[in-house]
């Protein structure tokens, strides 16, 4: 299909509208953003009620007109500030078309980049990872993909929505609340679901009646970690309501005006219309003063003013038995591991998280802040396997809400020590010393290639030599890996008194190849104990360690 | 530059000078003042052929409907500046936005002299 007439818009108007109601609960149960402020779900499909009636009652063919008043309507049925945001999407919509009598994927592409300008400027202070987002990143597919050449409805539909599911997936990522929630944004994930509905209608699909099943787990955890920001909550009443019959001495100045009154007295603010009509949205705690305000431009009408203080205390009256069972664990690990082998070690040593990193891919502060999160725990140890990540893990420490113990292991061999070491039934502070006691019985040994020229501790090494470590010196030089390989191990064992030699062995080496070496290794040294595991790290093709 | 609104009769806009006028008035009036100051070469030669300069000493900007002034004044000898600073921002700002129906988005006032 490449383009719809004005009759066809109505139908799939009504489809995105059912396909909401379809899926009102589950985007219900998102809801957790910025404040309970009724329901996201509900809100967005009675703002889309609205806007398809007031299509419906159309009474010109024209399609111009038709999205016309269904965004007239979407403005008018707007509830909370999702369906206003919804609203001022679908207002762009009557740019795009004014003076179209079809609708083609182009002009729907131009429909939601007008949508998404008009969107971001009437919230005055946007946030990314909300349905802004989620807007903004389908208008730039749509626009990426209708930029050349005419696209059919059907792939244009599915590559949008695509990319709105893929952006939608990462609002956790860019908006604190929900991470902390667990969800993905509700006002985003209406969007879609509209979209959905709009796709469906097209391809001539059923739509599901009725509603969808909704997956309460992670509304729960939500609400329960939801509840302490209770005491944040600054502005008590939500408050909505319409100017209608504007007075005559009023200018579109004065619309803007009292937007920045009501800037003063709450936040949350949406003020947005025209001379016709003006809708208000404002969390405040002087409800009366938003009244006199708008009073003082027209007559007011569809005033509905919520308490969100008590919505927040319901809320957290529910979900107080839930949070005893997200009591937090007395001890978390958290490994830095490089190489799927070492993290498999780590994940059967009992290790809670491990983050992926490694020499040329150490993991940002964030990253291991996120980790500290999700174990959820009292106290966390963490192992960072690598002296250029133990700065990162020393900061994570410091932004972290719980008690973090930095273990500076210097590599993989020691973390895997002070992992073996760990004794949940000692305090925090004797097990960290337990660790460190641990990790300086470790020597390591590291057999990599040479990667450029050098002279270092005696050796000068060229170029795709093979190489051994022990520790920051070089030890061992050579052609052959295996013989680097023994020459290293016989450096390491040298010093001191020994009990165990541990082979991990790279990506690069082949299981039997390590095997026959490990096997010579024990010849060489028939009082140690010699080990061998699929370590998986690159560029390494050995890592010893010898305790 | 000029600043744009509409109500229900029609469009409206308002010359940045005449935007100045009002300032420069308000502005005059205000206790502590002596004069407002031409930052501006063409005022200066407009004063000196005796040409009424309206909005003397006053610069207006409005970007996106919103109005930025800048006020450039002498004032008499003995008064705190401070104060008569604070006086003259709220006095210009509310004669402007009473007049214009606009929003003043910020009033800087210059102190270039004193009058002894």
């Amino acid at each position: 299909m490449i383009e719809i007439d004005s009759n066809f818009f109505v139908e799939i108007a009504k489809g995105g509208y059912r396909y909401l109601s379809f899926e009102r609960k589950l985007v219900d149960s998102l809801n957790v953003f910025p404040v309970p402020d009724g329901d996201t779900g509900t809100n967005m499909s009675l703002t889309m009620l609205s806007a398809v009636n007031e299509a419906e009652k159309c009474e010109s063919a024209a399609l111009s007109d038709i999205v016309a008043s269904f965004s007239r309507g979407a403005l008018r049925g707007a509830r909370g500030n999702s369906g206003v945001i919804l609203s001022q999407i679908f207002k762009g919509f009557v740019a795009a078309v004014s003076d179209k009598e079809t609708l083609n994927a182009k002009t729907f592409a131009e429909a939601l980049q007008a949508g998404t300008e008009i969107a971001y400027s009437a919230v005055t202070k946007p946030k990314e990872g909300t349905i802004l987002t989620v807007v903004r990143v389908m208008a730039e597919t749509a626009y990426a993909l209708t930029k050349r050449k005419t696209v059919e409805l059907e792939p244009f539909f599915e590559a949008v929505l695509a990319s709105g599911e893929e952006v939608l997936a990462k609002t956790p990522e860019m908006l604190p609340v929900l991470k902390k929630a667990n969800v993905v944004d509700a006002g985003g994930k209406g969007l879609l679901s509209i979209i959905k509905g709009f796709q469906c209608v097209i391809l001539g699909k059923e739509i599901p009646s009725g509603e969808a099943d909704v997956e309460l787990a992670g509304s729960e955890k939500a609400a329960a970690d939801d509840a302490d920001e209770s005491d944040s909550l600054k502005f008590a009443y939500c408050t909505e309501l319409l100017v209608t019959r504007l007075l005559n001495n009023v200018t579109v100045a004065d619309i803007d005006k009292l937007r920045d009154k009501l800037l003063e007295l709450g936040d949350c603010v949406l003020v947005i219309g025209d001379l016709n009509l003006v809708k208000v949205h404002v969390h405040t705690n002087n409800p009366d003063k938003v009244l006199k305000a708008a009073l003082s431009m027209g007559e007011i009408d569809g005033i509905k003013i919520e308490n969100m203080l008590e919505q927040h205390r319901k809320l957290h009256k529910d979900e107080e038995p839930e949070e005893e069972q997200h009591e937090k664990k007395e001890y978390g690990l958290i490994g830095i591991s490089v190489g799927e082998g070492f993290s498999k070690i780590f994940a059967d040593f009992s290790v809670d998280k491990i983050v992926e990193g490694g020499q040329t891919m150490n993991p940002s502060v964030k990253e291991i802040l996120n980790a500290i999160n999700e174990v959820n725990a009292k106290n966390v140890y963490i192992f960072p396997n690598n002296p250029n990540i133990i700065l990162a893990a020393n900061q994570a420490k410091e932004l972290a809400d719980c008690n973090v113990f930095v273990i500076p292991t210097m590599n993989i061999p020691q973390g895997i020590a002070a992992v073996l070491a760990f004794l949940p039934s000692e305090s925090p502070e004797e097990n960290q010393n337990l660790m460190l006691q641990a990790i300086k019985r470790v020597k390591c040994g590291q057999v990599t290639h040479a990667v450029r020229n050098a002279r270092m501790s005696g050796f000068s090494v060229k170029e795709g030599d093979i190489i051994g470590f022990s520790d920051k010196n070089i030890v061992a030089k050579g052609d052959s890996v295996d013989k680097v390989m023994m020459d290293t191990l016989a450096a390491l064992v040298s010093s001191g008194s020994n009990d165990v030699v541990s082979i991990y062995y790279g990506a690069d080496v082949k299981n039997e190849q390590a095997e026959a070496l490990a096997a010579t290794a024990a010849e060489a040294y028939p009082d140690l104990e010699v080990m061998f595991y699929y370590g998986g790290q690159p560029h390494y093709y050995y890592i010893l360690a010898v305790e | 530059m000029s600043l744009q609104t509409s109500n229900i009769y029609g469009k409206i806009s308002i010359s940045d000078n005449a935007v100045a006028a009002v300032a420069s008035n308000a502005a005059s009036e205000c206790y502590g003042v002596d004069e407002l100051v031409s930052r501006r070469l063409s005022d200066s030669l407009s004063e000196m052929f005796n040409r009424n300069t309206v909005g003397k000493g006053i610069k207006v900007t409005t970007i996106e409907n919103l109005i930025f002034l800048d006020v450039y004044v002498t004032l008499k000898y003995g008064v705190n500046v401070e104060t008569v600073k604070k006086s003259l921002e709220s006095a210009v700002r509310y004669s402007v936005e009473t007049f214009t129906g606009m929003r003043v988005k910020r009033v800087n006032v210059n102190v270039v002299g004193i009058k002894v």
